[in-house]
């Protein structure tokens, strides 16, 4: 297919927007990658010297350690709860009978609108009263209102993408509406579900407001630590750990566009 | 592996969205092993009635007996029916294989009787050697035969099918139906068959429900309707017809009926004959006006105004002084006395191929 005439005189200019474009997204990530191999035993823009020394240092720091434990023991269960909830609430949106389905799935989208200090302010006195402020279950419980609009908007588009029909041929067939989701509309969706919980595991991950709100000494995530470790020693120790954040999170992404990609195959006849 | 199908019972049944009628009160008896076909027009209410018969829809009102068991109230995936859907509905993420084995394994049967059933199934649709292909890889003909073989392999006694041919091209459809014949013959299960293709409801049925409005017009024969339509709907949706509002019956010659239409054009059909109350219609099959020959008779006097050629047969559309409009078709071979537009003729027919039948 060949593009139109006037896209094929622009496609030099156009290339090189994109590639503008592309660059300004990802090098405000990329500038810290220098830092943190730099010789210098503070933060200086532009490095000097080259050094792995400030990963060493990391590795053997226990906070460091700690915050990286905290962030996937709320980070997971995060993910989990986000592609439960983002399912159910998908399914009821897409092919329930809801009077109401559109305000309802704008609701459902809305904390992701919505300033993450006023969810983690509303927050702050709920989890105070409950017992439960300093503990893994807040952030949790935090996080997963943020990250099940994430896993419910890419569910609801694998779901508009599969035919609501198999499921009730399913149903003549025999099938529970049980047995027709497990073995029916679940493997149509599978893409869309795990794709749904990486988003709300890294939209988890990234987050510093609701954990600075939420997080105590011994819960606090790695963003906390970083932010914690920014106003007390600026030393290249935080530049290593923002590398691996970025790296570990763009992981996670290249991870969910393959998963997206990857089309449906047909189980072997045993 | 011939099974009996059950025989299906719908009183009263009737379904209304938001005071909407999309299924006005509706009887209907279909014997065991019998093929009927729902037809009419969108919107006339037959997929409701087949949704309601599947269990997808739930009737504001009355009552659905399959083989004598009332279920109403019963889920869809225990009534024990057969769905084959206009889009196939293959699972895409199982084989061809694994999609026939689907209801057998829901079923908790075991996995040799599944393999052989399977097997057997994928024979009847000629898709034998197609088992660990995946439905994406078929062509829709096939997949629908797959989807055919899906909703009959654990023998249920009511097979629905929601317009199964719309989404394939005039040859195949053919063919198709044929297929359908064919594994019905050899299945005998009792088939509930949507469409809106009047030619296809005749080559396939026993008989024929009409629906219009949400309401089932006349039940019967292909050749009942065609023959005996109940009103002016069903006879125009039947196949062709001309249709003349009557304005008066008047006796004519011979103890004959004689005919005047709206337009102004006097026929003469058979006295004796009951004549339904209210508005009336007469309705001529094209087919039954033929260039008048020696033999003397009614004729109708007009100029050929139109003349259309399909495979086997020719339409002449005919105008009367009057303004009426006759459709004549014969078969292409009688067509040799050739007739040319603007020419002037006389069309004979039977007293008794005027049916009066009543407007609504």
């Amino acid at each position: 297919m060949k593009p139109p005439g006037i896209l094929r005189v622009l496609r030099p200019a156009v290339a090189s927007f994109v590639a503008i474009a592309l660059a300004y997204l990802l090098i405000p990530n990329l500038v810290i990658v220098p830092l943190s191999f730099s010789a210098q035993e503070y933060l200086t823009f532009p490095p000097a010297g080259f050094s792995t020394k400030w990963y060493a240092r990391l590795a053997a720091n226990p906070d460091w350690i700690n915050a990286a434990a905290n962030s996937l023991v709320i980070g997971v269960p995060t993910a989990l709860l986000s592609m439960v909830l983002g399912t159910l609430a998908a399914l009821a949106v897409v092919r329930g009978s809801l009077r109401w389905a559109g305000l309802a799935a704008s609701m459902v989208v809305a904390p992701m609108m919505l300033p993450h200090v006023i969810l983690a302010i509303g927050l702050y006195p709920v989890m105070l009263e409950l017992g439960l402020l300093r503990s893994h279950a807040a952030a949790i419980i935090a996080h997963t209102v943020v990250g099940f609009p994430l896993a419910f908007i890419t569910v609801m588009a694998s779901l508009r993408g599969s035919d609501g029909k198999l499921e009730l041929a399913a149903m003549t067939l025999g099938a529970t509406p049980w047995q027709a989701f497990w073995k029916v509309t679940f493997p149509a969706i599978r893409p869309g579900v795990a794709v749904g919980g990486i988003l709300a595991f890294a939209s988890s991950f990234d987050e510093l407001m609701l954990a600075l709100f939420l997080t105590g000494a011994t819960t606090r995530t790695l963003p906390r630590l970083l932010w914690e470790q920014m106003s007390d020693f600026l030393t290249p120790v935080i530049a290593a750990a923002a590398t691996l954040i970025v790296a570990f999170s763009m992981v996670l992404l290249l991870l969910a566009v393959l998963l997206e990609r990857k089309p449906a195959r047909p189980r072997e006849v045993a | 592996m011939t099974s009996r199908g059950a025989d299906l019972v719908v009183e009263r049944l009737s379904k209304s969205y938001g005071g909407q009628a999309a299924l006005r009160p509706t009887d209907l008896a279909i014997k065991a092993g019998e093929f009927f076909s729902l037809i009419g027009p969108s919107g006339s209410g037959k997929s409701t009635l087949l949704g309601c018969i599947a269990g997808f829809v739930t009737p504001t009102a009355g009552r659905i007996a399959i083989a004598g068991a009332d279920v109403v109230d019963v889920p869809p995936y225990r009534r024990n029916i057969g769905m084959v859907f206009q889009n196939y509905a293959l699972f895409p993420h199982l084989s061809v294989f694994e999609n026939v084995a689907f209801p057998l394994r829901l079923r908790k049967i075991g996995s040799a009787e599944i393999q052989d059933r399977v097997k057997r199934m994928l024979e009847t649709v000629r898709l034998a050697e197609y088992g660990d292909r995946s439905p994406a890889q078929l062509s829709g003909g096939q997949q629908q035969r797959v989807a055919l073989a899906r909703s009959a392999v654990y023998d249920p006694q009511l097979l629905l099918m929601d317009e199964p041919l719309g989404a394939l091209d005039k040859n195949l459809r053919e063919e198709m139906q044929y297929e359908i014949r064919r594994f019905h013959a050899n299945m005998g299960a009792t088939i509930v068959y949507v469409t809106h293709d009047q030619d296809e409801a005749a080559t396939m049925s026993h008989r024929i429900g009409i629906m219009r409005d949400g309401a089932l017009v006349q039940t019967g024969a292909p050749r009942e309707l065609y023959e005996n339509p109940a009103n002016a709907f069903v006879a125009g949706f039947l196949g062709e017809a001309n249709l003349y509002d009557v304005r008066d019956l008047r006796p004519g010659p011979g103890g004959a009926l004689k005919v005047v239409t709206v337009d102004g054009l006097e026929l003469e059909a058979e006295a004796g004959k009951a004549v339904p109350a209210g508005s009336l219609v007469a309705c001529v099959r094209p087919e039954a006006v033929s260039l008048a020959g020696t033999d003397a008779g009614p004729v109708i006097a007009g100029t050929v105004e139109d003349i259309i050629f399909t495979a086997g047969t020719v339409r002449c559309r005919i105008a009367t002084p009057q303004g009426a409009r006759v459709l004549m078709r014969r078969p292409l071979e009688r067509h040799r006395q050739a007739v040319a537009v603007g020419d002037a003729v006389k069309l004979s027919y039977r007293p008794a191929d005027i049916l009066l039948i009543a407007k609504e």
